[in-house]
């Protein structure tokens, strides 16, 4: 517990540290604030033009497609939000600045990624729990649905939190790329859609392999009761496993590290 | 001439330096085209079905050539200049004997050049994998307008990419956020990267036709498709020529008013 307490200050920490850096770029606070939400409006404007001809995706109704698609936004935006740190990762390990993480005495995978809390992705939260909302109610989900929807929305971030470790730990390793998170973000907006959207093997592979599906369609489809309790039972037992190999692999990226350019 | 052929060349190697990352820029490309390409496929799933203009062959069409028409126009190194100017690092090319414009224009061009030859075989591939029912133009009066249509939004890119990069002289801190909003949001849904604009309602429509992002993606497809017709065609080339003269005539104004704000910081 006392850890914990240790951690949660050292956090709040690095996040005062990063509301001040966002106060001395005020416009650019706003213009990506912007940014974020006319992305979010054109999409969903086009959403809307799409569903009104077609009445729905695939086998899903217009309602489930929207709700699919909020969803997606706002575990996306949660996990940029808490992670945002991984995007500028790179950079340290190739100027040696790593170090300077490493020599401290606390787990550089805690500094790494929970380093840099975005605030201007928490401007877009509120707003997004509110589309949640409406783009729920046509669905009418129970009580029982919405605690699902919660639980695996947490394993959701627990995965996102796996899968940044993998991708900062590939950082380590691979010096030479920088587009890995980039990356990561663009197989994330397949997620934007129902995933069978890509076929069976594509949905498969993105649920299991990288496990999208199991981070945002699994609680899009736990709101909507389209989930069996099996698939929920395997969903938190895959995020724990994931978890244990991406600690695994960051444990093995460490010993890669070269301290070049320090 | 010479020293900009060698800019060309320089330019090309200095892409193969980091080959992986530039496999992995591809990747991306890939994955965008193959999210878009999905979507439609689902959509017209039932192959007699049309809409917004669009049959599955057309849509299908229009997917892959905008995987194109991104390679040829929307690939570009001039996205650094943002950096040189905040970094200070511009000094070093002012003092040099080449015009800075025709400079990141060569190195666009040999980005062009690279992104092309990959894009082609990234097509070939996924057309061996999906099978799009593809429309090929026969029409030379229709290719030969696509040609000059294609021009001039390679050059329409270059100058509205240097034109939100200029801000790096007056705000250095927030061109990023310039580039996110102008390049990667605006440009990219206004100019017809995400879905085709003829889905949007027409007083939307037209109201985008007017704009200088039109004519970088959604206008030179529209005119190989053969949608459109040859008043609309000339109208639009007139419409892109404009928005080029308007915009490098702002350009070189900006231009001037940031390099007597320039202060060299970091150097």
């Amino acid at each position: 517990m006392k850890i914990v307490r240790r951690y949660l200050y050292i956090w709040s920490i690095l996040s005062k540290k990063s509301f001040f850096v966002h106060l001395t770029r005020k416009l650019g606070f706003f213009v990506f604030l912007t940014g974020k939400i006319l992305r979010f409006i054109f999409f969903i404007l086009f959403l809307f033009f799409i569903l009104k001809k077609t009445n729905g995706i695939g086998s899903y109704s217009k309602d489930q497609a929207i709700l699919f698609f909020v969803v997606f936004n706002l575990i996306s935006s949660l996990s940029q939000m808490f992670f945002r740190n991984v995007y500028t990762f790179r950079q340290s390990v190739v100027s040696g600045n790593f170090d300077l993480i490493l020599s401290k005495p606390i787990s550089p995978l805690f500094r790494v990624i929970f380093g840099g809390f975005d605030f201007i992705d928490l401007v877009t939260i509120p707003p997004l729990i509110l589309a949640l909302f409406y783009a729920a109610r046509p669905l009418s989900p129970d009580f029982y649905q919405v605690i699902l929807f919660v639980l695996l929305l947490l394993n959701g971030l627990f995965i996102s939190f796996s899968l940044h470790t993998i991708i900062v730990s590939l950082s380590i390793i691979t010096l030479e790329i920088d587009q890995m998170v980039m990356i990561y973000r663009d197989l994330e907006t397949m997620a934007r859609f129902p995933l069978e959207v890509y076929g069976k093997k594509v949905a498969s592979f993105l649920t299991f392999f990288i496990p999208l599906g199991i981070m945002i369609a699994f609680p899009a489809k736990a709101l909507m009761g389209l989930l069996s309790p099996r698939f929920i039972v395997v969903s938190v037992l895959f995020g724990f496993v994931f978890f244990f190999i991406s600690i695994k692999f960051w444990n093995f990226a460490l010993t890669k590290y070269t301290s070049a350019s320090s | 001439m010479r020293k900009y052929w060698q800019i060309f060349k320089v330019s090309f190697n200095q892409e193969f330096a980091y080959r992986f990352n530039f496999l992995m820029w591809r990747v991306r490309n890939v994955i965008q085209i193959l999210v878009i390409f999905s979507f439609w496929n689902t959509i017209f799933s039932n192959s007699s079905q049309a809409f917004f203009g669009y049959d599955r062959a057309k849509i299908l069409t229009y997917v892959f050539g905008i995987l194109i028409l991104r390679a040829i126009v929307l690939s570009s190194r001039a996205v650094d200049v943002a950096g040189e100017i905040s970094s200070g690092n511009l000094t070093n090319l002012l003092l040099k004997p080449v015009n800075y414009f025709k400079y990141w224009f060569c190195r666009d061009i040999s980005s062009k050049a690279l992104n092309i030859g990959f894009s082609a075989v990234e097509i070939f591939l996924l057309y061996l994998w999906l099978k799009p029912p593809l429309y090929f133009q026969g029409d030379p009066l229709v290719l030969i307008s696509f040609l000059v249509s294609l021009i001039l939004a390679v050059l329409l890119f270059f100058v509205i990419l240097f034109l939100v990069n200029m801000i790096s002289f007056f705000m250095p801190e927030n061109a990023w956020a310039a580039q996110f909003l102008f390049i990667v949001i605006i440009l990219e849904f206004f100019s017809g990267g995400i879905f085709p604009l003829d889905i949007l309602p027409e007083f939307l429509f037209k109201i985008f036709s007017y704009l200088p992002f039109y004519y970088l993606l959604f206008f030179p497809l529209q005119v190989y498709l053969g949608k459109v017709s040859q008043f609309l065609i000339f109208k639009g080339i007139i419409i892109a020529f404009f928005w080029f003269m308007v915009l490098s005539f702002a350009l070189l104004k900006v231009w001037r008013l940031g390099l007597k704000a320039y202060n060299a910081e970091g150097r």
